[in-house]
């Protein structure tokens, strides 16, 4: 049993990162690993944004990420400032708002980081 | 307290990768954490004084705050200086220079590793 943070920093605009992220946590879970958080950062940071309009024939992998955190109890945390700076203010509902201080302070009882 | 070892391979100024990699670096060395920063490939140019000014801030001038925040160690791949043509000399602080067996040992020994 270990207790991962994972911390996503790469473009997820159109690329199947979000969904690498909502299988590695699925399967670290069924493993009986835990997951403390997620952390979104640099272009990553674009998930959050609530005014994504996709078309229909798009899959929405923020949504499905959104839903399987809510449904483990995982914080989905992003960086403000990081977001800020990119207009991305309107915020989905399911992330929640942290500094990288914070991703710092978190990282004390985490055993690995994965990063996406 | 864990020990991190961020690698940074991205050059200075074509996007905001090294930039906010940078911030993260600063951030989990004020967190408490022991930081090892090491700089490959096109990221040597980060620690380059500038010759002119840029037309995005000069994020830069903040790497004179590592000392500050209890940076552990700032290495820097001795293969990547000679591909740049550069001599340690002309970096903006004192760093180790360190070769491929130096770099291995860093990756060994970090608890974690995080790539920009």
């Amino acid at each position: 049993m270990a207790s991962f943070v994972l911390y996503i920093q790469s473009d997820c605009y159109a690329s199947p990162v979000l969904d690498d992220v909502l299988r590695f946590a699925s399967a670290a879970l069924q493993l009986g690993h835990q997951i403390n958080h997620l952390f979104f950062y640099q272009q990553a940071v674009q998930a959050i944004c609530a005014d994504i309009d996709l078309p229909a024939d798009e899959p929405d992998l923020a949504g499905r990420l959104i839903a399987f955190a809510e449904s483990n109890q995982i914080p989905l945390l992003y960086c403000a400032t990081a977001a800020e700076k990119r207009g991305f203010t309107k915020v989905r509902p399911g992330f929640t708002l942290a500094g990288l201080a914070e991703f710092g302070m978190r990282l004390e009882n985490t055993d690995c980081v994965v990063q996406f | 307290m864990a020990k991190i070892l961020l690698i940074h391979q991205s050059s200075p100024f074509s996007s905001a990768t090294a930039r906010e990699a940078q911030d993260l670096s600063l951030a989990l060395a004020a967190t408490e954490h022991e930081v090892t920063l090491l700089y490959r490939g096109p990221a040597v140019l980060q620690l380059l004084p500038l010759q002119a000014t840029v037309a995005v801030k000069d994020f830069t001038v903040s790497q004179k705050l590592f000392a500050l925040y209890d940076i552990a160690a700032v290495c820097v791949c001795q293969q990547s200086l000679q591909q740049y043509q550069l001599t340690s000399a002309q970096l903006r602080m004192p760093v180790q220079v360190v070769d491929l067996s130096a770099q291995q040992q860093l990756l060994e020994t970090a608890s974690h590793i995080l790539v920009h």
